[in-house]
């Protein structure tokens, strides 16, 4: 007997399970490591520094306000790779729970993307302070960031599912992910905007999901407005990648324990 | 035949696949395609091959059988950690973490961290894990390693931890694959009891060893197991509830056929 289910709420439980796996992945990230999270800062305001000065400077990239430019859509890029890299582990680096115990194994590819998420909340407070400090006044339409942080965690998930469960077959999966990753960074307008393309074909960057996403933080804290076209776009792309990467993963997942 | 049933597997047949051998081969693709469909073929693997048998409850169930004869691959569809290829594997109750040697943890969490990753996965909150940490620490007698990683113990530490959760964890079914060989003698002991004590309390447990004499002390049958097939079922003892008088083993040695269908009559 579970030790008195009827006492104990399904909710405490699930709290409880979500809480020990995501801490399970954040142990695993930092052990040995001094700066823990401080790390997971440093390299987008790194990057936001080589790019603002390779860009200001030297190519001479007529954007106002570079600097905040750059910072609303390098952070969530750099959740976007950090969480597809965890997520995308997420199952091979479990294996040891999936050969002995039976549970849920979507959690651990949930839970991995989460413990990412975390680092991106983070991050969110210290961009807003620096934003703040710059000038930049607060808009109610932040509050669209409740709706669309979410929403990019799901769209994350949902390639996780696809990725994580191939990475079972294919070591070599992380690879390609991130050779993917290092394209997709120029195919998404972080350090330019959309209308710097060459006329008509910005549509083309919409092919790429991350791309909605980047331009809606960027206009949301720069602007202070929500496009719900690009809402729009980011919300069909992430129930298609979610729905198809789930089924993905539910097809292959009871061979997890023996290709482990 | 009145007794309850709590593990049933029926005509259970497993295939592996070796994936190793098509991915290596996919070069081959373009090169030599009727080497493929040669490999495809080889790279199935009959592990199980029609095995059926019945666990009772409070029963002590032995597994025996030569390297390779699919003992683990059994246990692992009864955990649930697989599905078999064909047939059906029924359980009722609740059952405790395959008992293994060198998986179930994450090497470089602690001891600690590795009871409470267990307990949850098994249905517990954290809140009745906390409860039974100190017992499970104590049982295991791992205190000042339970905050090392677990990377650093060895492979007896390991097993005891193991050991401790699942005994720790209320389980109605207990599957252990030859963990007890690698503790000491005193901890071999040690488990023996808390084994007997918990099949008087009605914990049915599936066995898996080479040690016959040891099997034969604590099982009240044994299925032995030969290339996936089942070659008997050996009855050591009338069954559970009886008081585990270890040297009356051997007395009845009376067996049991499992039926087999005709296709893969040995
Ligand atoms: N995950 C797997 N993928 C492919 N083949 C496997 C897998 N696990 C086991 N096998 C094969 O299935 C057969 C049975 O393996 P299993 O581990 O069940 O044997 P066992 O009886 O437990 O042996 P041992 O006494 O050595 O522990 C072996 O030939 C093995 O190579
Ligand atoms: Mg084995």
């Amino acid at each position: 007997m579970g030790g008195g289910w009827g006492m104990v709420s399904r909710w405490e439980y699930y709290r409880d399970l979500v809480w020990v796996l995501t801490e399970r992945d954040l142990k695993l990230k930092y052990k040995n490591h001094l700066l823990g999270f401080v790390w997971s800062l440093l390299l987008p305001f790194s990057q936001a520094l080589v790019f603002y000065v390779a860009f200001q400077f030297i190519f001479r990239v007529r954007i106002e306000n570079y600097a905040f430019f750059l910072l609303t859509g390098l952070f969530p890029w750099q959740w976007f790779t950090s969480g597809l890299q965890v997520g995308t582990m997420a199952i091979v680096s479990s294996a040891p729970l999936i050969k002995k115990t039976v549970f849920p194994k979507e959690l651990v590819v949930v839970t991995g993307v989460l413990g990412e998420a975390l680092h991106f909340l983070l991050a969110q407070v210290v961009l807003i302070g620096l934003l703040l400090a710059g000038g930049v006044v607060p808009a109610w339409s932040w509050l669209g960031l409740l709706l669309l942080i979410p929403l990019q965690y799901l769209l994350i998930c949902g390639i996780s599912f696809g990725t994580s469960a191939l990475a079972v077959f294919f070591r070599d999966t992380l690879w390609m992910v991130n050779i993917a990753l290092n394209l997709g960074f120029y195919l998404t307008p972080i350090l330019y905007d959309l209308d710097m393309l060459p006329g008509g074909w910005s549509w083309l960057l919409f092919l790429n999901p991350m791309t909605s996403f980047v331009l809606l933080y960027r206009k949301i804290y720069l602007e202070g407005i929500v496009e719900w076209s690009w809402l729009g776009i980011a919300v069909v792309y992430t129930v298609v990648v979610l729905v198809l990467g789930f089924l993905f993963f539910r097809w292959l997942r009871w061979r997890f324990a023996e290709v482990l | 035949m009145a007794q309850d049933v709590v593990v049933s597997v029926q005509h259970v047949w497993k295939e592996y696949i070796h994936y190793h051998h098509i991915l290596t081969s996919l070069k081959e693709v373009v090169l030599h395609l009727p080497r493929l469909a040669r490999r495809l073929r080889e790279s199935r693997f009959l592990a199980l091959k029609d095995v059926s048998f019945e666990v009772y409850r409070g029963e002590v169930f032995g597994i025996m059988g030569h390297n390779g004869a699919g003992k683990s691959t059994l246990l692992a569809l009864i955990a649930g950690v697989m599905k078999p290829t064909a047939g059906t594997v029924t359980v009722r109750g609740r059952i405790a973490p395959l008992l293994e040697l060198g998986t179930g943890f994450q090497y470089d969490l602690t001891g600690r961290e590795n009871i409470f990753l267990n307990g949850i996965l098994l249905g517990m909150t954290r809140r009745q894990i906390q409860k039974k940490l100190d017992d499970i620490i104590a049982f295991a007698e791992l205190e000042p390693f339970i905050d090392e990683p677990v990377r650093i113990y060895s492979s007896g530490m390991l097993a005891r931890l193991g050991f401790a959760i699942a005994i720790h964890t209320d389980p109605d079914i207990l599957l252990i694959d030859e963990v007890l060989a690698v503790g000491d003698e005193a901890f071999q002991k040690k488990c023996l009891k808390k084994l007997d004590a918990l099949r008087k309390e009605g914990v049915t447990m599936i066995f898996v060893s080479h040690n016959r004499q040891q099997m034969e002390q604590i099982c009240d049958r044994i299925l032995h197991l030969k290339n996936g097939q089942v070659q008997r079922i050996e009855r050591i003892r009338q069954s559970h509830g009886a008081e585990p008088t270890a040297t009356t083993a051997t007395t009845t040695d009376h067996e049991e056929h499992t039926h087999h269908p005709t296709r893969n009559a040995h």
